[in-house]
């Protein structure tokens, strides 16, 4: 992986035990989950991860999922104390109804559009065809709707100048160039799908198999992840919890990456659940 | 309470309202699009079989449900869209427009914004490809000018009532039957094909080999990892035999439903034969003309519900199959936040 230097480099950590992997290189902290309200960090979490940002001068961001009503309450929690602790720190919205929320109580704190919204394809058999697709085909699946010039000036008037990333196989081709919006990518690990329907909850409980969904979360994600292989697949699947991810290494092109105005590397050191 | 049905074809048009749906939705394939764009579907749904062929068939089925004071709405509801496709997409919307739709149903914010800033006077309704899961998100898109909101899937009856609690002006509509996706509808991003080769079917139905985190299958080795190994295989295998297809059911919930107000009952199955999709819909209605009978309780109703489920599907209701498992099993609920 080589990089240009003018790339911020920011951590992700999910969890305090993810503070772990900070070293030198990292001039931001990334923290909380993208994918479930369940591993919203608690508040004394998010005071020691703040705690670590300020003490090595690093910048932060507070990642978070999407959410139901409940999970809005855990938020707006958080949302009270970073702005009180850390005026102007990003929050990543992964979820449309979090951004309104921020508009409305939480101006100090400065919204990122997460890669859950940005919907591009991830699925790995993608790779498969590309040989055979047309060049108009191509471009879609390399694009997402971020390269619409009403929705980009839309997300500037709303307070959004960065968006987020996922590292595509098929490769990246979304211009950004003059927009004012910049934006990051994650690494080395892409999200494909998640669900509410966890299968890890209670997948140590002998006989019920198959009552997925009204288990008691005793977090069994963090003690487990599972490649799962299938010859369609040109890359293993990662599963933990309830989410399934890829993994790729290969940096895009520098002038692709130019194109996306694309400052900042999320360097994912584990799976980022 | 109104049920929302689905359409395939004209001549589907008097038996589907006669079974009782109050409104219809549909997809269109368009020639023109396919050409440029295949593989990229313009509405979610790649069968030919669940999309009518053009525009005029569209414009039959349109004045023929409003001859009967019924709507019709269109899904233009593909997660993404690019700006190259705006021309193109929006001469397919020009022409749904045209043939009479009531409404088109839209996931991309993108595309919700470009409409509203066009003079396109049409209602615009939230696909579950949006992902709704809480107030806030309504009133985001109520303020981008949609009418109508569809509640993501996995959520628990609780979970809609909160959100919807303290919402108005908006109407919503919740998923009871068919294809519960094992995913988050709106954020699974994996392809759909339309290939004969079963490789190519939906991800979440394929087989697959496991192995913990960083091991090959060849590498696995030790008790624990193989214990730890054969839960999650066994979970994983009743996913793959319990499918999104495989007559999934919330009809118990209809009481629930109606107390919090919920305007639309959604049934999924674009693509289902005509016979299937009376049946859901006679299903559906039989459950909402039992719930006039206010006196009728929660209990009585829940039993009633089965009952008429097992005659008309000829199995009996199970978790997996349940949209809201927490009211079909609520003595084993601890929790489902």
């Amino acid at each position: 992986m080589s990089l240009n230097g003018a790339m911020e480099r920011a951590l992700y950590a999910t969890n305090l035990a993810g503070l772990k992997h900070y070293s030198k290189e990292f001039s931001r902290l990334y923290f909380g989950s993208e994918f479930c309200q369940r591993l919203i960090p608690s508040l004394s979490d998010l005071e020691k991860a703040i705690g670590l940002a300020s003490e090595k001068a690093l910048g932060f961001t507070l990642v978070t999922p999407y959410v139901t009503n409940e999970g809005l309450g855990k938020l707006g929690l958080l949302f009270e104390k970073l702005e009180k602790e850390r005026p102007g720190s990003e929050v990543v919205f992964n979820d449309w109804g979090v951004l309104r929320f921020l508009h409305e109580g939480y101006r100090e704190l400065e919204p990122v559009m997460g890669r859950l919204l940005n919907k591009m394809k991830r699925g790995p058999r993608l790779m498969n065809l590309m040989d055979i697709l047309p060049p108009s085909t191509i471009d879609y699946f390399r694009s997402c709707s971020l390269d619409v010039p009403l929705y980009q000036q839309w997300l500037i008037k709303n307070g959004v100048k960065r968006v987020e990333f996922d590292n595509l196989f098929q490769g990246l081709d979304v211009n950004l160039d003059g927009t004012g919006l910049n934006s990051s990518l994650y690494m080395p690990y892409g999200y494909i799908t998640t669900t509410r329907l966890c299968l890890a909850i209670s997948c140590d409980v002998q006989g019920k198999e198959d009552e997925i969904g009204i288990f008691p979360c005793k977090r069994e994600c963090q003690e487990r992840s599972y490649y799962c292989l299938n010859p369609v697949m040109q890359t293993p699947l990662i599963r933990k919890g309830n989410t399934i991810f890829y993994k790729n290494e290969s940096l895009p092109e520098e002038d692709t990456m130019g194109k996306a105005c694309m400052n900042r590397l999320v360097v994912e050191p584990e799976v980022p659940l | 309470m109104k049920i929302l049905a689905p359409i395939d074809k004209a001549e589907e048009v008097e038996a589907l309202i006669k079974a009782g749906a109050d409104e219809l939705y549909c997809g269109l394939f368009w020639r023109d699009w396919l050409r440029k764009y295949p593989l990229v579907a313009l509405s979610r749904r790649p069968a030919s079989i669940a999309n009518l062929k053009s525009f005029g068939k569209l414009r039959e089925i349109v004045d023929l449900a409003h001859s009967h004071g019924v709507c019709v709405t269109l899904a233009i509801n593909e997660h993404y869209y690019i700006h190259e496709q705006y021309p193109l997409l929006f001469e397919y919307i020009q022409q749904a427009v045209g043939a009479g739709v009531d409404a088109l149903i839209i996931s991309d914010p993108a595309l919700l914004i470009a409409i509203r800033e066009s003079q396109i006077m049409v209602d615009l309704h939230l696909s579950t490809g949006v992902t709704v899961l809480n107030s806030e998100t309504i009133r985001f898109f109520q303020e981008l000018g949609i009418s109508r909101v569809t509640f993501e899937r996995q959520m628990t009856i609780d979970e809609i009532r909160r959100a919807t609690d303290d919402v108005s002006g908006v109407e919503t509509c919740v998923f009871v039957l068919n294809s519960r996706c094992p995913n988050i509808d709106g954020l699974c991003t994996f392809m759909h094909f339309q290939f004969a080769d079963p490789s190519y079917k939906n991800a979440c139905m394929l087989p697959y080999a496991y192995s913990p985190e960083g091991q090959t299958p060849q590498e696995t080795g030790g008790e624990e990892s193989r214990e730890k190994g054969h839960l999650c295989l066994m979970r994983q295998q009743v996913w793959e035999r319990h499918h999104m297809d495989d007559l999934p059911c919330g009809a118990c919930a209809l009481y629930d439903l109606l107390q919090m107000g919920i305007d639309y009952i959604k049934i999924v199955g674009r693509g289902n034969k005509s016979w299937r999709k009376e049946a859901d819909i006679k299903f559906i209605r039989k459950l909402l003309d039992i719930l006039k009978d206010r006196d009728i309780s929660r209990r009585e109703f829940m039993e009633r519900s089965r009952m008429l489920h097992s005659n008309t599907y000829k199995f009996s209701c199970q978790t997996i199959r349940c949209y809201f498992p927490e009211v079909m099993a609520q003595r084993e609920v601890h929790e489902y936040q």
